[in-house]
């Protein structure tokens, strides 16, 4: 008996009984769907956090005061580890001291009411310096950044997000006037959309000279404390030596008793380390869901191993029959096995079209990406097709065992 | 033999090891303490050709015999060869080949795959025995054709009469040219004239020089066959010619009034030349009563 005509006799048998084979595919179907939803919003979720990661710039340093070894990433509100100074800022952006590092953008930044004579917007309002652009790989779309002038005279200028622009004026803020703290702050420039889907919080902010935040804006204990400083290394090979030259610096500056980063007042961050920070919670969290899928799909499986036993209970004669008429064991099992497998295969590909439309759905209610990517589809149907084969193993040997005369005698 | 030629494709072999040569053959059951011989000592030869019914009261071990004979079922003692092969020294893997290739069953129930039309249902053997699809319907067809259901080859066994399902049986038995054709209580199930109907085919297939046995308690199923062995108690009690009907070759019965048959002197005498493969002929199945009215248009 060829493959094509066991296939053949698989789909009638299935056809013949469309309802229960619907509803085995259903337990299936749930399975894969649950497992692609799942291992989805895992990949969605990474994909988000490397973005934003991402979206920092490139070859980034990130020097933060105070220790955050907290394994929650807990820090002190403002001011409380208020350790980094400006003169840090300048002694990292020296070439001399530190040449693998290409720039410096020392930031300090705190939650704010924006204000102009018709709207008002609680935005970020971070002080930094004309190297901040670079550093992060931002663009101006109009008017110009902050210049070293601004710094130095302290200017009162500001340049806006893209959506603070939109949500504070409806049309060119250029040259307007916008109200921090009673400070008038003028609008020279504003920021290009950062582009990226979950990056609104990277286009809602208003960036004015640092020293004009640490003297008027800001006010209470900045004054020649930062809060960041972000470091851009001159290419991505010198990025570890970077970090030890920014390491060394600030631990003869901060005239640190230990030489070790662990009692230091200050810590460094690349990239690399937020993200598999990132990663871990994301993944430990994917493997849970994905988790309580899988036992859905042992679920699912459960039941094609009992839809196949009923099956050969109900087909003895069937099977007895095709035996008389010269069905080997052989042949028996492989048409329950193919059956089997059929309700793996239908409940997968199914499984899989529905976590898809679930995840686009998903993705758009809830702005969380759901990512279906190739590897997850055909493992999904793989899997799905493996439990229907494993499942109909034990049927399928019952089937092939029955003694042709049993199988015919019974009623 | 002269009329076969054209219409049956099947020629006997010459006969050289008898077709069943069963020798001093025993099945016996046990339930806890009990043992029940439900065959005892049997030994019986069936030759090539031969029409043979085993009769007997239910409880004889007739059906045990038919289950031994169609290799569904193995002997506890004794050596049953199928043209002269042993039965008992194959595996399960060569007992399949040999009820595909050589025995063809006809059941009581029919048995036949009621999801499957007609056509499907009679190749079925031709697909355990890997034929390609076009060629097995094609002998699906012919054989449909000799059981007179030509026009019934797309018909689910719902939509046919049970004696048309039987033929459909009978098609199936015959599809593989099997050298031996089993039949067990083959008009259990059926009417008067449905019975005749499946008679008169084993009669025309015994005429083309099939071996056939009947399993039957019927004595007028009996008396169709040229030979009769009646069983009781798991023993053979006799084993008799029949009289009535010739042994070789063996005679259709007389067409019923509205068929045409000048050269039949007598019911249950011997054979026209002609073979009525093709019967029912259109003629008498008019009056045939329809089982299923709703199907049969």
């Amino acid at each position: 008996m060829t493959w094509a005509e066991t296939l053949r006799t698989g789909l009638d048998a299935l056809r013949t009984h469309r309802l229960r084979s619907g509803l085995t595919v259903l337990g299936i179907l749930i399975g894969i769907a649950a497992v692609m939803l799942t291992v989805g919003l895992g990949q969605g979720a990474q994909q988000n956090i490397s973005e934003r990661i991402n979206a920092l710039g490139t070859n980034l340093l990130v020097v933060t005061p105070g220790s955050s070894t907290g394994t929650g990433g807990v820090r002190g509100g403002f001011g409380s580890a208020s350790t980094l100074t400006t003169a840090d800022a300048d002694a990292l952006g020296s070439h001399v001291a530190a040449p693998d590092i290409a720039a410096v953008a020392p930031t300090v930044g705190r939650s704010l009411t924006v204000t102009t004579p018709s709207a008002n917007w609680t935005t970020t309002v971070t002080g930094t310096t004309p190297e901040w652009l670079s550093v992060r790989a931002r663009q101006i779309s109009s008017g110009r950044f902050l210049t070293a002038d601004d710094v130095n005279q302290a200017a009162a200028v500001t340049v806006l997000g893209s959506e603070t622009a939109a949500e504070l004026f409806g049309g060119d803020p250029l040259g307007q006037t916008v109200t921090v703290n009673n400070v008038p702050l003028t609008v020279v420039g504003v920021l290009t959309s950062s582009g990226s889907s979950s990056g609104t919080t990277q286009d809602d902010m208003a960036l004015v000279p640092i020293s004009t935040a640490q003297l008027r804006t800001l006010g209470g204990t900045a004054r020649t404390s930062v809060q960041n400083i972000y470091l851009q290394a001159t290419s991505p090979e010198t990025l570890s030596a970077a970090y030890q030259e920014a390491q060394s610096l600030l631990l003869v500056l901060h005239r640190s008793s230990s030489t070790t980063t662990t009692t230091a007042d200050f810590s460094i961050s690349t990239q690399e380390s937020l993200l598999s920070t990132a990663t871990s919670v994301t993944r430990t969290l994917t493997v849970l869901l994905g988790g309580i899928a899988a036992i859905s799909l042992l679920v699912g499986g459960i039941g094609v191993m009992n839809i196949m036993l009923v099956s050969v209970t109900e087909r003895v004669r069937e099977i007895g029959l095709r035996k008389a008429l010269g069905a080997t064991p052989r042949v028996i099992r492989r048409q329950f096995m193919v059956e089997a497998s059929m309700l793996g295969l239908v409940g997968g590909v199914a499984g899989v079209a529905l976590g898809m439309g679930l995840g686009s759905l998903l993705t758009h209610t809830l702005d969380q990406p759901i990512i279906a990517s190739p590897t997850a589809t055909v493992g999904a149907i793989v899997i799905a097709v493996l439990v229907g084969i494993v499942s109909g193993v034990y049927p399928a040997t019952r089937a092939a065992r029955l003694a042709p005369i049993d199988a015919l005698r019974s009623e | 033999m002269e009329a076969t030629t054209e219409i049956s494709p099947f020629t006997p072999p010459a006969a050289a090891a008898p077709v069943i040569s069963l020798d001093g053959i025993s099945k016996v059951y046990r339930t806890g303490p009990f043992e029940v011989r439900a065959v005892d000592d049997v030994t019986l030869r069936i030759e090539e050709g031969e029409y043979v019914a085993i009769s007997g009261p239910s409880g004889s071990g007739k059906s045990t015999v038919m289950h031994i004979l169609g290799c569904l079922d193995v002997v506890t003692g004794g050596t049953y060869r199928l043209a002269g092969d042993d039965v008992g020294a194959m595996t399960e893997q060569d007992l399949a080949v040999v009820r595909n290739r050589r025995i063809g069953f006809v059941f009581q129930q029919f048995n036949l795959l009621p999801s499957l039309s007609a056509w499907r249902n009679v190749e079925l053997p031709l697909v355990y025995a890997g034929m390609a699809r076009g060629q097995r319907r094609e002998l699906a067809v012919a054989a449909l054709e000799r059981v007179g259901l030509a026009d019934r080859i797309d018909h689910r066994p719902g939509e046919l009469s049970g004696g048309q399902q039987q033929r459909v049986a009978v098609a199936r038995a015959l599809v593989g040219e099997p050298s031996l054709i089993l039949a067990d209580e083959p008009t259990g199930n059926l009417d008067s004239v449905a019975t005749d109907d499946v008679l008169r085919l084993f009669d025309d297939l015994h005429a083309a020089g099939r071996t056939i046995v009947v399993i039957t308690h019927e004595a007028d199923v009996a008396a169709r066959a040229g030979r009769v062995v009646r069983m009781h108690d798991g023993h053979v009690v006799a084993d008799t010619r029949n009289p009535a009907a010739p042994v070789e070759p063996a005679a259709p019965p007389a067409p019923p009034p509205a068929s045409p048959a000048p050269t039949s002197p007598a019911p249950t005498s011997p054979a026209p030349a002609a073979l009525h493969w093709n019967l029912p002929s259109p003629a008498n199945r008019s009056t045939e009563p329809v089982q299923d009215p709703g199907a049969e248009r």
